[in-house]
């Protein structure tokens, strides 16, 4: 079986284990920095999904040498917390600069029946923020929003063939 | 790979940009903080940005003047400012560099317009109406 995987960066931890439970239905393992969780696409191809919170003790080449293999990066942060979104901003610079691996950043809302821009300005491809760079709307703990943010990224992946 | 024009206006500023814009909040502001060739990269990305959502908003009804029509005509700008360079000189990627204070206040009003432009843009999306 061939194995892709995929980073899920947080302020805390609480946003990654959220996302990949929308996605995988469970945590497989858990620490105080990280969590895992597997999605098996078929019997030929599995996701693996690496949740992490960001620790601003953390140096740059642990994410250099982390991250080499991830087929993309996502970042999540509560649309209405300026905290979060501050605390993912110079890591989404670092990755957008160093790898050309896909970047989804995901604004978290709470009812994802009320976004804060009508949808079709965001669905399907997300808002470009960059090349490698997207940005999109959705309410992680409901499963249609987070497998939305997972096709995005997948996407972006894809488009890099043509 | 370092794309020049991430560096010139970082994604994480791209992001901060759009927080403001779909907060309400005031674009220009985030103007001077920046280095000359970062206001020039956010009037850019602003441009793309409005265009995209008013191709989003509009379809083929989107023309381009519904959007510059609000801005200063660049002859009364110049004129207000007592310039006298050519009118093809003021914009930002010129004037930034040799009057970078006058070409500031020009970029400012330019993307609070096209803000202001996207924010109808939304408004119409959430009524469902036609502009």
């Amino acid at each position: 079986m061939r194995i892709g995987e995929v980073a899920i960066i947080s302020h805390t931890l609480t946003e990654p284990e959220t996302f990949i439970r929308s996605i995988c239905g469970k945590i497989e393992v858990q620490n105080p920095t990280t969590c895992f969780g597997r999605f098996d696409v078929d019997d030929q191809l599995g996701l693996h999904l690496y949740g992490v919170r960001i620790d601003p003790e953390s140096k740059s080449f642990f994410w250099d040498i982390a991250s080499r293999k991830m087929l993309g990066y996502i970042f999540i942060f509560n649309w209405d917390d300026r905290t979060m979104l501050e605390s993912i901003k110079p890591l989404v610079d670092h990755f957008a600069q160093q790898f050309e691996m896909p970047i989804v950043v995901v604004a978290n809302i709470a009812d994802r029946s009320v976004p804060p821009i009508p949808e079709k300005f965001f669905q399907p491809n997300g808002i470009a923020l960059a090349a490698n760079a997207r940005f999109t709307f959705g309410q992680i703990s409901a499963p249609a929003d987070a497998k939305k943010v997972l096709v995005l990224l997948i996407n972006m992946l894809l488009e890099r063939l043509d | 790979m370092v794309l020049e024009s991430v560096i010139d206006f970082a994604v994480s500023e791209r992001l901060e940009l759009l927080f403001h814009l779909f907060h309400g909040s005031t674009i220009s502001a985030l103007i001077d903080r920046l280095d000359n060739r970062a206001v020039a990269a956010l009037q850019k990305f602003m441009w793309e940005k409005t265009v995209e959502f008013g191709i989003i908003c509009r379809g083929k009804h989107f023309d381009r003047k519904e959007v510059t029509r609000k801005m200063t005509p660049t002859p009364n700008y110049q004129r207000q400012q007592e310039c006298s360079q050519r009118a093809y000189y003021c914009k930002g990627t010129y004037c930034i560099q040799i009057n970078p204070s006058c070409a500031r206040k020009k970029i400012k009003e330019h993307v609070d317009v096209m803000a202001e432009t996207i924010r109808e843009y939304i408004h119409l999306a959430q009524q469902n109406r036609p502009i």
